[in-house]
């Protein structure tokens, strides 16, 4: 592959140079003004370091947040990602759906493999897409629990021959080796390999679309689709599940408006070309030790990088339906898949300077890793605002020598209260926009009416906001963690109902209680005035272990309704079926 | 389940398994690994380039001065 020619005016990456201008001007221009703002409003009673060090810090935060405002504004403004090139007709190369596990429940897995492929049975390319378990599970006993019940999968589907199982006695690289690895010892026997996370499900005519795409555009390399959040049950899982459902498809339309040659790859329900894989993605093991050093974690946005380095597009088709996956049920998952994200994000910063990428790909990476730095830049900000109050001394009403009037400092409280209004507006306006948006085109009926909607979309802001500060504090042990060098290892994920006791919930929180006490407690000594103002931070912190436990707890019926609640999608329903077929059956193998 | 015996084919290496029925078919694809780490001396060609261009400016501003 080569690199391309410079953009022609009206092509799509003209447009998509348009856009990412538009959202990086926009973004700049409103973090300016906020710094700006912050500066006048800081000088007024005479500028000191602690001033500049609180406008560098609200400056960035607001940038943080306007991107992402930005993003929100394009993906309303845009129109959904159609097919360059729209093909029919049978598919003719050789596909492989991969489904790495890792200590995973084997039911539940192996039934979504069996209801997949009774779902591509149902389009006629059976055969022309095969199925490969790859496992890294190191616990013996569910091992041997998968490898019965893929005999299980094989007798079902009459699979022999298409569909296959692999284990690895080291998991060397992790998820990223596992793949590589199959792609060093069978990838020549596909053109094409569908990748899949354990609890991904996709529609077999989603499945037959993607490679009818990928086949019909020679430099596509790589094909993501936009999941959806399904079997959520929890009020922390089903707030996550419809923000995902009404929120999610408006920032990845807006993200593909930007994307150009080289947009996203999350890991899983994306195809790759087998061949653009092999030859641009073997990652090398990262120089010193772990956290930052050894195999890449955060493989995905990598590789992503790398094929657009070696001249193949990368691309997120946001119009494909039929793609879904689960999510955390609760804090503490979010929170353990979270630390992992941290770990993998930040050791990009050793690959962003990598030689060859596109500008795009690292600003990219450099999104991953700043959107780990942002709960960092905000605690900052508060404890320099704190330390400004002591810092600030007293006010001098007669500065001129000789002079018998008093001289009164500018008034810049009115900025003060826009510049605090502007701020929150960026964190809320998306979402309200976004709600409004879908009642105004009717896209809210999947969410149970307009009414319905806009009172999950305030439900979700006023959840997302008390517990904020909790996800904060353990982002903010994350980042410190992975910087004082602490690796996280690989914790297999909880697929469970997520129900947590009040013991969980205060093991795993009460630290963030005690930060929340050392919080008030300081500020209350050295800056009163402001205690009442950190209250929305300071008190979600100090109840974390109840918010920690009330969130795990199921949700009422009727609030934040997503489409898949009104009508199960077809591949939600098939394996429900199956799976509930063989619980029955073999009841006693099943391996939580 | 699996002996793996690595071999070398190509530079790249491969592993080859002492196969059962749910194996994957044998199909091996090379995957060399990336280069990820910046390469100094394409730097140091960067940064050479800048302090040649500053002292050709120094050099002309002198003449003209």
């Amino acid at each position: 592959m080569t690199r391309q020619a410079p953009p022609k005016a009206g092509s799509a990456a003209y447009r998509a140079g348009g856009a990412r201008f538009l959202a990086l001007a926009s973004s700049f221009l409103a973090a300016a003004a906020a710094g700006s703002v912050f500066f006048i409003y800081g000088a007024t009673d005479g500028l000191s370091l602690i001033d500049v060090v609180r406008t560098v810090l609200i400056l960035s935060s607001t940038w943080w947040l306007a991107w992402g405002a930005a993003t929100a504004l394009l993906g309303l403004t845009s129109h959904r990602h159609l097919a360059a090139v729209h093909a029919t007709g049978p598919i003719r190369g050789k596909t492989v759906v991969i489904v790495p596990v890792y200590n995973e429940d084997p039911v539940g897995t192996l039934s979504r493999i069996a209801a997949m492929d009774d779902s591509v049975r149902a389009t006629g390319a059976t055969a022309q897409i095969d199925f490969v378990v790859l496992s890294d599970t190191r616990d013996d006993q569910i091992a041997a629990a998968e490898r019965l019940w893929f005999g299980q999968l094989i007798a079902r589907q009459n699979g022999a021959g298409r569909m296959f199982y692999r284990r690895r006695q080291e998991n060397t690289g992790r998820k990223a080796g596992n793949i590589e690895e199959l792609i060093t010892t069978s990838g020549d026997a596909w053109d094409f390999a569908v990748i899949l996370d354990a609890d991904s499900l996709m529609e077999g005519a989603t499945i037959v679309e993607m490679i009818r795409r990928i086949e019909a555009e020679p430099e596509l390399g790589l094909l993501q689709t936009l999941p959806r959040v399904v079997g959520a049950r929890s009020i922390f899982g089903r707030a996550m599940q419809f923000a995902a459902g009404l929120h999610s498809p408006t920032f990845a339309r807006g993200l593909a408006a930007m994307q150009g040659r080289s947009g996203p790859f999350w890991g899983h329900n994306a195809i790759v070309r087998v061949r653009a894989w092999a030859e641009s993605c073997g990652l090398p093991e990262l120089s010193g030790r772990a956290p930052f050093g050894g195999h890449i974690l955060s493989h995905d946005s990598v590789e992503a990088a790398l094929l657009a380095r070696a001249g193949w597009v990368v691309r997120l088709d946001d119009d494909l339906e039929g793609s879904y996956e689960e999510g955390p049920e609760n804090i503490i998952d979010h929170a353990k898949r979270d630390r992992r994200w941290c770990q993998g994000n930040l050791q990009h910063t050793k690959v962003v300077g990598a030689p060859g990428l596109l500008p795009w790909s690292r600003f990219s990476l450099f999104q991953g890793i700043f959107s780990y730095m942002a709960p960092l830049i905000w605690l900052a900000f508060i404890a320099a605002s704190i330390l400004a109050i002591p810092l600030a001394g007293e006010l001098n009403y007669f500065p001129e020598a000789n002079w018998p009037f008093p001289v009164f400092p500018n008034d810049h409280t009115a900025k003060a209260i826009g510049l605090a209004l502007g701020i929150f507006g960026l964190l809320v306006m998306p979402k309200f926009l976004v709600g409004l948006y879908a009642v105004a085109t009717g896209r809210a009926r999947g969410f149970g009416g307009a009414a319905k909607t806009l009172r999950s979309v305030l439900h979700e802001l006023l959840l997302s906001s008390l517990i904020a500060p909790v996800l904060l504090a353990f982002q903010s042990r994350s980042v410190l963690q992975v910087l004082f060098g602490r690796d996280g290892g690989w914790p297999p994920n909880n697929r469970g109902d997520g129900g947590l006791s009040v013991a969980e919930s205060w093991a795993a929180g009460r630290w963030i209680s005690v930060w929340g006490i050392g919080c008030i407690s300081i500020t209350q000594l050295y800056a009163p005035v402001l205690t009442l103002w950190l209250m929305p931070v300071a008190l979600p912190m100090l109840i974390a272990p109840l918010l920690i436990w009330w969130t795990s707890r199921p949700a009422a019926p009727g609030l934040f309704l997503v489409p898949a609640d009104l009508a199960d999608p077809q591949i939600v329903q098939r394996h429900a079926a199956i799976l509930d077929a063989w619980a029955t059956a073999i009841p006693e193998q099943k391996v939580a | 389940m699996t002996d793996q015996m690595p071999i070398m084919n190509n530079g790249a290496p491969r592993v080859a398994f002492m196969r059962d029925a749910f194996e994957p078919p044998i199909a091996p694809l090379a995957m060399p690994k990336q280069v990820l780490t910046n390469e100094h001396r394409t730097m140091r060609r960067s940064v050479g380039a800048v302090v040649s261009l500053l002292s050709l400016i120094k050099h002309s501003l002198r003449r003209v001065v």
